[in-house]
Protein backbone atom coordinates (compact mmCIF):
# COMPACT_ATOMS: atom_id res chain seq x y z
CA UNK A 1 0.00 0.00 0.00
CA UNK A 2 1.35 3.47 -1.07
CA UNK A 3 1.55 5.87 1.87
CA UNK A 4 3.44 9.49 2.60
CA UNK A 5 5.41 10.19 6.03
CA UNK A 6 4.01 13.32 7.66
CA UNK A 7 6.79 12.91 10.45
CA UNK A 8 9.69 11.30 11.63
CA UNK A 9 11.23 11.57 14.60
CA UNK A 10 13.63 9.50 16.20
CA UNK A 11 13.52 8.13 20.46
CA UNK A 12 15.70 5.87 22.40
CA UNK A 13 14.88 3.80 24.58
CA UNK A 14 16.37 1.04 27.17
CA UNK A 15 15.27 -2.98 28.11
CA UNK A 16 17.40 -3.28 31.32
CA UNK A 17 16.63 -3.69 35.64
CA UNK A 18 18.50 -3.62 38.76
CA UNK A 19 19.90 -6.98 39.89
CA UNK A 20 18.30 -6.20 43.14
CA UNK A 21 14.90 -4.40 43.90
CA UNK A 22 15.77 -4.55 47.76
CA UNK A 23 18.01 -3.12 49.62
CA UNK A 24 17.85 -3.60 53.34
CA UNK A 25 15.17 -0.48 53.62
CA UNK A 26 15.19 0.80 49.92
CA UNK A 27 12.81 -0.37 47.81
CA UNK A 28 12.75 0.18 44.08
CA UNK A 29 9.54 0.01 41.78
CA UNK A 30 8.56 0.46 38.33
CA UNK A 31 11.20 2.81 36.42
CA UNK A 32 13.35 3.47 38.93
CA UNK A 33 13.56 -0.93 38.95
CA UNK A 34 13.48 -2.01 35.78
CA UNK A 35 13.04 -0.07 31.59
CA UNK A 36 11.64 -1.52 29.25
CA UNK A 37 10.68 -0.07 25.19
CA UNK A 38 7.48 1.29 25.01
CA UNK A 39 5.84 -1.81 23.28
CA UNK A 40 3.14 -3.87 24.75
CA UNK A 41 2.20 -1.19 27.58
CA UNK A 42 4.56 -2.93 30.25
CA UNK A 43 6.03 0.13 31.91
CA UNK A 44 3.15 1.47 32.97
CA UNK A 45 1.65 -1.48 33.76
CA UNK A 46 4.66 -2.87 35.23
CA UNK A 47 4.87 -0.25 37.74
CA UNK A 48 1.40 -0.08 39.02
CA UNK A 49 1.76 -4.37 39.36
CA UNK A 50 4.67 -3.95 41.36
CA UNK A 51 3.01 -1.58 43.56
CA UNK A 52 0.27 -3.98 44.04
CA UNK A 53 2.56 -6.68 44.48
CA UNK A 54 4.74 -4.41 46.89
CA UNK A 55 1.90 -2.86 49.65
CA UNK A 56 0.18 -5.31 51.06
CA UNK A 57 3.63 -7.10 52.57
CA UNK A 58 4.65 -3.89 53.53
CA UNK A 59 1.62 -3.22 54.86
CA UNK A 60 1.91 -6.71 56.77
CA UNK A 61 5.56 -6.30 57.70
CA UNK A 62 4.94 -2.85 59.34
CA UNK A 63 1.99 -4.08 61.07
CA UNK A 64 4.31 -7.00 62.64
CA UNK A 65 2.40 -9.55 61.60
CA UNK A 66 5.16 -11.06 58.61
CA UNK A 67 9.07 -10.95 58.79
CA UNK A 68 10.90 -8.29 56.45
CA UNK A 69 12.24 -11.32 54.64
CA UNK A 70 8.71 -11.19 52.98
CA UNK A 71 9.61 -8.03 51.34
CA UNK A 72 12.22 -10.52 49.62
CA UNK A 73 9.11 -11.92 47.64
CA UNK A 74 8.62 -8.81 46.57
CA UNK A 75 11.75 -8.77 44.69
CA UNK A 76 11.65 -12.50 43.20
CA UNK A 77 8.17 -12.10 42.10
CA UNK A 78 8.55 -8.67 40.38
CA UNK A 79 11.89 -9.69 39.12
CA UNK A 80 10.67 -12.58 37.41
CA UNK A 81 7.68 -10.43 36.16
CA UNK A 82 10.27 -7.73 35.03
CA UNK A 83 12.31 -10.70 32.98
CA UNK A 84 9.46 -11.36 31.32
CA UNK A 85 8.51 -7.80 30.23
CA UNK A 86 12.12 -7.25 28.89
CA UNK A 87 12.12 -10.44 26.81
CA UNK A 88 9.03 -9.50 25.08
CA UNK A 89 10.30 -5.64 24.64
CA UNK A 90 13.42 -7.30 23.39
CA UNK A 91 11.67 -9.05 21.27
CA UNK A 92 9.12 -6.76 19.89
CA UNK A 93 12.16 -4.27 19.29
CA UNK A 94 14.10 -6.84 16.80
CA UNK A 95 10.77 -6.81 15.27
CA UNK A 96 10.18 -3.35 15.02
CA UNK A 97 13.73 -2.63 14.30
CA UNK A 98 15.60 -5.00 13.18
CA UNK A 99 19.62 -4.60 13.30
CA UNK A 100 21.38 -5.45 10.29
CA UNK A 101 20.65 -6.09 6.33
CA UNK A 102 20.21 -10.10 7.17
CA UNK A 103 17.60 -9.68 10.23
CA UNK A 104 15.74 -7.16 8.33
CA UNK A 105 15.09 -9.57 5.64
CA UNK A 106 13.82 -12.29 8.20
CA UNK A 107 11.46 -9.45 8.90
CA UNK A 108 10.18 -8.20 5.25
CA UNK A 109 10.02 -12.09 4.72
CA UNK A 110 7.68 -12.56 7.50
CA UNK A 111 5.62 -9.67 6.41
CA UNK A 112 5.31 -10.38 3.52
CA UNK A 113 4.38 -14.25 4.18
CA UNK A 114 1.59 -13.12 6.51
CA UNK A 115 -1.13 -11.96 3.85
CA UNK A 116 -1.23 -16.10 2.99
CA UNK A 117 -0.15 -18.10 6.01
CA UNK A 118 -1.51 -17.57 9.28
CA UNK A 119 2.02 -18.92 10.74
CA UNK A 120 3.69 -15.70 9.80
CA UNK A 121 0.56 -13.55 10.89
CA UNK A 122 1.17 -14.77 14.09
CA UNK A 123 4.47 -14.02 14.23
CA UNK A 124 4.07 -10.28 13.37
CA UNK A 125 5.09 -8.65 16.78
CA UNK A 126 4.42 -4.91 17.26
CA UNK A 127 4.43 -5.07 20.84
CA UNK A 128 2.88 -8.19 22.52
CA UNK A 129 0.08 -6.51 24.66
CA UNK A 130 1.05 -6.40 28.91
CA UNK A 131 -0.87 -9.36 30.82
CA UNK A 132 -0.65 -9.98 34.05
CA UNK A 133 2.30 -12.42 34.35
CA UNK A 134 2.41 -16.33 35.98
CA UNK A 135 3.99 -15.99 39.69
CA UNK A 136 6.10 -18.87 39.81
CA UNK A 137 3.70 -22.19 41.94
CA UNK A 138 6.60 -22.26 44.93
CA UNK A 139 7.66 -19.37 47.11
CA UNK A 140 4.60 -17.65 48.37
CA UNK A 141 2.64 -19.96 46.54
CA UNK A 142 0.90 -23.48 47.39
CA UNK A 143 0.85 -25.98 44.42
CA UNK A 144 -1.80 -28.06 43.67
CA UNK A 145 -2.08 -30.92 45.82
CA UNK A 146 -4.59 -32.41 43.10
CA UNK A 147 -4.95 -32.44 39.63
CA UNK A 148 -6.79 -29.25 38.63
CA UNK A 149 -7.50 -29.33 35.28
CA UNK A 150 -8.36 -25.47 33.66
CA UNK A 151 -9.04 -22.68 36.26
CA UNK A 152 -6.76 -20.52 37.60
CA UNK A 153 -3.71 -21.98 38.96
CA UNK A 154 -1.35 -21.05 41.70
CA UNK A 155 0.52 -17.64 40.85
CA UNK A 156 -2.06 -16.24 38.58
CA UNK A 157 -4.06 -13.57 38.73
CA UNK A 158 -7.76 -13.72 39.28
CA UNK A 159 -10.36 -13.19 36.36
CA UNK A 160 -13.30 -11.08 36.50
CA UNK A 161 -16.94 -12.54 36.56
CA UNK A 162 -20.12 -10.92 36.69
CA UNK A 163 -21.94 -12.02 39.90
CA UNK A 164 -25.15 -10.38 41.73
CA UNK A 165 -25.14 -9.65 45.08
CA UNK A 166 -28.05 -11.06 48.14
CA UNK A 167 -30.72 -8.18 46.96
CA UNK A 168 -29.93 -8.41 43.39
CA UNK A 169 -27.24 -5.69 43.03
CA UNK A 170 -24.79 -6.75 40.36
CA UNK A 171 -20.85 -6.53 41.13
CA UNK A 172 -18.04 -8.12 39.73
CA UNK A 173 -15.93 -11.04 41.61
CA UNK A 174 -12.94 -8.50 41.18
CA UNK A 175 -14.97 -6.09 43.77
CA UNK A 176 -15.29 -8.74 45.69
CA UNK A 177 -11.26 -10.02 46.70
CA UNK A 178 -8.61 -7.86 47.17
CA UNK A 179 -6.77 -5.45 49.42
CA UNK A 180 -6.94 -7.94 52.20
CA UNK A 181 -6.81 -12.63 51.78
CA UNK A 182 -9.57 -13.98 50.88
CA UNK A 183 -10.46 -17.81 51.00
CA UNK A 184 -13.17 -18.15 48.01
CA UNK A 185 -15.55 -21.07 48.90
CA UNK A 186 -17.72 -22.12 45.98
CA UNK A 187 -21.07 -24.05 47.41
CA UNK A 188 -19.33 -24.77 50.33
CA UNK A 189 -21.18 -27.05 53.14
CA UNK A 190 -22.73 -24.86 55.83
CA UNK A 191 -20.46 -26.52 58.68
CA UNK A 192 -17.43 -26.36 56.67
CA UNK A 193 -17.79 -22.56 56.65
CA UNK A 194 -18.73 -21.89 59.76
CA UNK A 195 -15.52 -24.10 60.94
CA UNK A 196 -13.19 -21.95 58.67
CA UNK A 197 -14.63 -18.85 59.85
CA UNK A 198 -14.28 -19.61 63.10
CA UNK A 199 -10.61 -20.23 62.35
CA UNK A 200 -9.53 -17.78 60.63
CA UNK A 201 -10.88 -15.22 63.44
CA UNK A 202 -8.11 -16.23 65.21
CA UNK A 203 -5.30 -15.88 63.04
CA UNK A 204 -2.94 -12.65 62.93
CA UNK A 205 -3.22 -12.25 59.59
CA UNK A 206 -7.08 -13.01 58.99
CA UNK A 207 -8.82 -13.60 55.45
CA UNK A 208 -12.34 -12.70 54.25
CA UNK A 209 -14.29 -15.50 53.47
CA UNK A 210 -16.53 -15.17 49.75
CA UNK A 211 -18.89 -17.41 48.91
CA UNK A 212 -19.97 -17.91 45.62
CA UNK A 213 -23.14 -19.86 44.69
CA UNK A 214 -24.67 -20.69 40.91
CA UNK A 215 -28.04 -21.21 42.27
CA UNK A 216 -29.26 -18.45 44.84
CA UNK A 217 -30.57 -19.96 48.29
CA UNK A 218 -33.61 -18.64 49.57
CA UNK A 219 -32.07 -17.62 52.97
CA UNK A 220 -29.15 -15.52 54.09
CA UNK A 221 -27.35 -13.10 52.53
CA UNK A 222 -23.46 -13.85 53.30
CA UNK A 223 -22.96 -15.33 49.09
CA UNK A 224 -22.64 -13.92 45.73
CA UNK A 225 -24.68 -15.62 43.24
CA UNK A 226 -22.74 -16.37 40.08
CA UNK A 227 -25.49 -16.15 38.38
CA UNK A 228 -23.78 -16.43 34.25
CA UNK A 229 -21.61 -18.85 36.00
CA UNK A 230 -18.28 -17.57 34.80
CA UNK A 231 -16.78 -17.48 37.60
CA UNK A 232 -17.50 -21.55 37.76
CA UNK A 233 -16.42 -21.80 34.32
CA UNK A 234 -12.88 -19.69 34.34
CA UNK A 235 -11.76 -20.63 37.64
CA UNK A 236 -12.95 -24.48 37.19
CA UNK A 237 -14.46 -24.46 40.10
CA UNK A 238 -16.59 -27.68 41.67
CA UNK A 239 -18.85 -27.73 44.42
CA UNK A 240 -17.49 -27.27 47.83
CA UNK A 241 -13.78 -26.37 46.52
CA UNK A 242 -12.00 -23.22 48.04
CA UNK A 243 -9.36 -20.95 46.99
CA UNK A 244 -7.22 -18.79 48.73
CA UNK A 245 -6.43 -15.21 47.17
CA UNK A 246 -3.67 -12.87 47.99
CA UNK A 247 -4.65 -9.46 48.73
CA UNK A 248 -3.64 -8.53 45.29
CA UNK A 249 -5.84 -10.88 43.75
CA UNK A 250 -3.06 -13.33 42.70
CA UNK A 251 -4.15 -16.88 43.60
CA UNK A 252 -2.21 -18.36 45.84
CA UNK A 253 -3.34 -22.00 46.99
CA UNK A 254 -7.13 -23.64 45.79
CA UNK A 255 -8.02 -26.82 47.14
CA UNK A 256 -10.78 -29.63 46.07
CA UNK A 257 -12.36 -29.43 49.53
CA UNK A 258 -12.44 -26.95 52.39
CA UNK A 259 -9.93 -28.02 55.02
CA UNK A 260 -9.32 -25.37 58.03
CA UNK A 261 -5.75 -26.48 58.72
CA UNK A 262 -4.41 -26.68 54.72
CA UNK A 263 -5.73 -23.34 54.30
CA UNK A 264 -3.86 -21.86 57.48
CA UNK A 265 -0.89 -23.08 56.03
CA UNK A 266 -1.13 -21.99 52.46
CA UNK A 267 -1.81 -18.11 54.22
CA UNK A 268 0.94 -18.50 56.72
CA UNK A 269 3.21 -19.16 53.30
CA UNK A 270 1.39 -16.42 51.66
CA UNK A 271 2.08 -13.91 54.00
CA UNK A 272 5.62 -15.25 54.60
CA UNK A 273 5.19 -16.33 57.59
CA UNK A 274 6.46 -19.51 57.11
CA UNK A 275 8.83 -21.24 54.08
CA UNK A 276 7.79 -23.78 51.60
CA UNK A 277 7.61 -26.82 54.07
CA UNK A 278 10.31 -29.03 52.60
CA UNK A 279 12.60 -25.95 53.08
CA UNK A 280 11.32 -25.97 56.99
CA UNK A 281 12.18 -29.36 57.22
CA UNK A 282 15.47 -29.03 56.34
CA UNK A 283 16.02 -25.63 58.77
CA UNK B 1 15.34 -38.83 -1.15
CA UNK B 2 17.63 -38.34 -4.15
CA UNK B 3 19.85 -35.71 -3.62
CA UNK B 4 20.21 -34.59 -6.96
CA UNK B 5 17.15 -33.45 -7.62
CA UNK B 6 16.87 -31.99 -3.80
CA UNK B 7 19.32 -29.72 -4.37
CA UNK B 8 18.01 -28.53 -8.01
CA UNK B 9 14.72 -28.00 -6.70
CA UNK B 10 16.26 -25.68 -3.95
CA UNK B 11 18.46 -23.58 -6.81
CA UNK B 12 15.14 -22.92 -8.59
CA UNK B 13 14.24 -21.11 -5.89
CA UNK B 14 16.77 -18.17 -7.08
CA UNK B 15 15.69 -18.70 -11.49
CA UNK B 16 15.21 -15.49 -12.69
CA UNK B 17 15.72 -13.71 -9.41
CA UNK B 18 18.71 -11.18 -8.90
CA UNK B 19 20.74 -11.27 -5.79
CA UNK B 20 18.30 -9.21 -3.38
CA UNK B 21 15.21 -10.71 -4.32
CA UNK B 22 17.18 -14.01 -4.06
CA UNK B 23 17.74 -13.29 -0.73
CA UNK B 24 14.40 -12.74 0.09
CA UNK B 25 13.26 -15.68 -1.63
CA UNK B 26 15.88 -17.87 1.16
CA UNK B 27 14.50 -15.84 3.89
CA UNK B 28 10.98 -17.10 2.66
CA UNK B 29 11.75 -20.27 2.50
CA UNK B 30 13.66 -20.59 5.58
CA UNK B 31 10.14 -19.80 7.32
CA UNK B 32 8.29 -22.33 5.20
CA UNK B 33 10.57 -25.01 6.12
CA UNK B 34 10.73 -24.22 9.77
CA UNK B 35 7.12 -24.06 10.16
CA UNK B 36 6.55 -27.48 7.71
CA UNK B 37 8.80 -29.13 10.79
CA UNK B 38 6.95 -27.61 13.67
CA UNK B 39 9.58 -27.98 16.21
CA UNK B 40 10.81 -24.86 17.89
CA UNK B 41 14.12 -27.43 19.61
CA UNK B 42 14.44 -28.86 16.24
CA UNK B 43 14.76 -25.74 14.31
CA UNK B 44 17.61 -24.57 17.49
CA UNK B 45 19.28 -27.72 17.21
CA UNK B 46 19.42 -26.65 13.20
CA UNK B 47 20.05 -22.88 13.78
CA UNK B 48 23.10 -24.30 15.89
CA UNK B 49 24.28 -26.33 12.96
CA UNK B 50 24.14 -23.84 10.32
CA UNK B 51 26.08 -21.32 11.94
CA UNK B 52 28.56 -23.79 13.48
CA UNK B 53 31.25 -22.99 10.93
CA UNK B 54 31.60 -19.69 12.49
CA UNK B 55 30.76 -20.17 16.07
CA UNK B 56 33.86 -21.01 18.19
CA UNK B 57 33.90 -24.80 19.53
CA UNK B 58 32.15 -24.58 23.02
CA UNK B 59 34.12 -26.53 25.58
CA UNK B 60 32.41 -29.35 27.41
CA UNK B 61 29.63 -28.70 29.59
CA UNK B 62 29.29 -24.89 28.92
CA UNK B 63 25.35 -24.32 28.35
CA UNK B 64 26.04 -20.65 27.92
CA UNK B 65 25.20 -18.65 24.73
CA UNK B 66 28.16 -17.12 22.83
CA UNK B 67 27.51 -13.47 24.29
CA UNK B 68 27.91 -14.58 27.59
CA UNK B 69 31.17 -16.64 26.99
Amino acid sequence: MPFELEWVSLYTFQCRRLARFRHGRVLFLGDAAHQVSPFGARGGNSGIQDSDNLAWKLALVIAGKAPASLLDSYESERGFAADENILHSTRSTEFISPKGKARRRLRDAVLSLAADHGFARAMVNSGRLSVPCILPAEGLQTPDAEPWPGGVPPGAALPDAPLRAAGGRDCWLLGAVGGRFAVLLFEPEAAAEARLADTLRHHPVGADIVVLRSMAPATGDAWLHDHARLAEQRLALQPGCACLMRPDQHVAARWRAVDAKAILAALDRAAGRTGPPNIEAAA
Amino acid sequence: VNPDALYAALVDLHRGLDDDQSALAEARLTLLLAEALGDVERVRRLVAEARAIFDKPREAGDARPEEER
